[in-house]
């Protein structure tokens, strides 16, 4: 990998050099999973929105206008990709679309699953699963990347005391879940 | 200070991102209650065995994988654009989709062109005493609106009342007929409560019997 800018390759992507483009996704592909791994806890889901949050990258860098860095605005892209997952698969399981058409099933024949392993989801993983869909994002974006409420709430579109409260509630419910967890296992 | 404001600063406090004043604060706040002490150890155990804990691993191959089905979706999702052009999704797939439907419709018998009420060959073939006969012994306790049996029998026997040209017209164009000056019920709406296996049945009787 080259140590050419963020910048520079956005540039020379936008100029018609697809190796720019390349390069960032291989700059970014392992944070931009772990973003989507703790929202979801499961690898299939982050490997799917990993791949969406690039296919937007792609179809809209040139949109790009620099106001943040790069990284910034990919970790919008991939935050609201995975909440629009979540959202779409907690349909999904009301309405038990997966076993309808057997989408599980088609996964497992699909390239996509190239690279298996066997995942096993952590049990905080799990814990973060359970929580309610705000209080997930806030913890995320907190707890693992450490943003500024300030910035959280430019990205869920919400207010700083609102979120500290969902914080608060979140590492809670996680150390509940923990606890209770190291009770029974 | 009140309870919530301080519980809301603990996630912070423990993870030392307050001010040096604000830290001074909850603690002294936290020496003189105990319920907040007790939720700063709730919350101080969580930090703590979420950090224990070891994160789910991945293998490395794994990441060598993502760039080229990057590149696999890029290509489908080109393949499909057609699919998201504005044009396509409110013109012309809706209009085919109505097309299909009418067609499917066109398809089914009381909408074919061609289309015969299979109880007009009844009301053509039959004697009304034979209709009659059949409807009082093979459909005893059919009911049909407010009529009762032998009043749908008496009606059907008397040649006054089936006149086969006005049930024939009644029942092609669903409109009234002499039976409602008597019975307050069209033809339509007699066969129609006859229900289908009642109907049914008066046409194999009426079949078995040589009528048809």
């Amino acid at each position: 990998m080259s140590d050419r800018s963020d910048d520079e390759l956005v540039r020379l992507f936008c100029g018609g050099d697809e190796a720019a483009f390349n390069e960032l996704v291989l700059r970014y592909q392992e944070k931009i999973y772990w973003v989507a791994r703790r929202f979801t806890g499961n690898h299939d889901q982050a490997d799917d929105i990993t791949q969406e949050v690039f296919c937007r990258m792609y179809e809209s860098l040139a949109e790009f206008r620099g106001a943040s860095s790069l990284y910034t605005w990919l970790y919008r892209i991939a935050v609201n990709v995975s909440l629009n997952f979540i959202r779409r698969q907690k349909v999904r399981d009301f309405l038990r679309i997966d076993e309808i058409f057997d989408i599980e099933a088609e996964k497992s024949e699909s390239p996509d699953s190239v690279v298996e392993y066997d995942e096993q989801q952590s049990l905080v993983e799990e814990a973060v699963a359970k929580l309610p869909e705000k209080q997930k994002a806030v913890f995320v974006m907190r707890y693992y990347e450490e943003l500024p409420y300030e910035e959280i709430a430019k990205i869920l579109k919400t207010s700083v005391g609102g979120l500290k409260a969902n914080y608060f509630h979140a590492l809670r419910k996680v150390g509940e879940y923990l606890r209770r967890a190291h009770r029974t296992r | 200070m009140r309870t919530e404001h301080v519980s809301i600063l603990l996630p912070e406090l423990i993870r030392g991102s307050l001010g040096r004043e604000e830290t001074d604060r909850v603690e002294a706040h936290l020496r003189s209650c105990p319920s907040c002490r007790s939720e700063f150890d709730e919350l101080s155990y969580a930090t703590s065995a979420i950090d224990r804990r070891p994160l789910a691993e991945v293998p490395k191959s794994y990441f060598a994988s993502i760039l080229p089905r990057v590149h696999n979706r890029l290509e489908r999702q080109r393949d499909n654009r057609w699919m998201a052009d504005p044009l396509v999704n409110k013109v012309v797939l809706p209009l085919g989709a109505a097309i299909v439907v009418v067609l499917l419709v066109w398809q089914l018998p009381a909408f074919s062109p061609g289309y015969r009420n299979p109880l007009l060959a009844v009301v053509d073939s039959a004697s009304a005493d034979e209709i009659a006969e059949i409807v009082q012994n093979d459909v005893p306790n059919h009911e049909a609106g407010s009529m009762n049996n032998a009043l749908i029998a008496g009606m059907l026997a008397n040649e006054t009342f089936v006149d086969r040209q006005l049930v024939r017209e009644a029942l092609a164009n669903e409109s009234t007929s002499p039976f409602n000056v008597y019975a307050d019920v069209s033809p339509q709406e007699f066969l129609d409560n006859l229900g289908e296996s009642d109907a049914n049945n008066v046409l194999l009787s009426l079949e078995t019997k040589g009528s048809l």
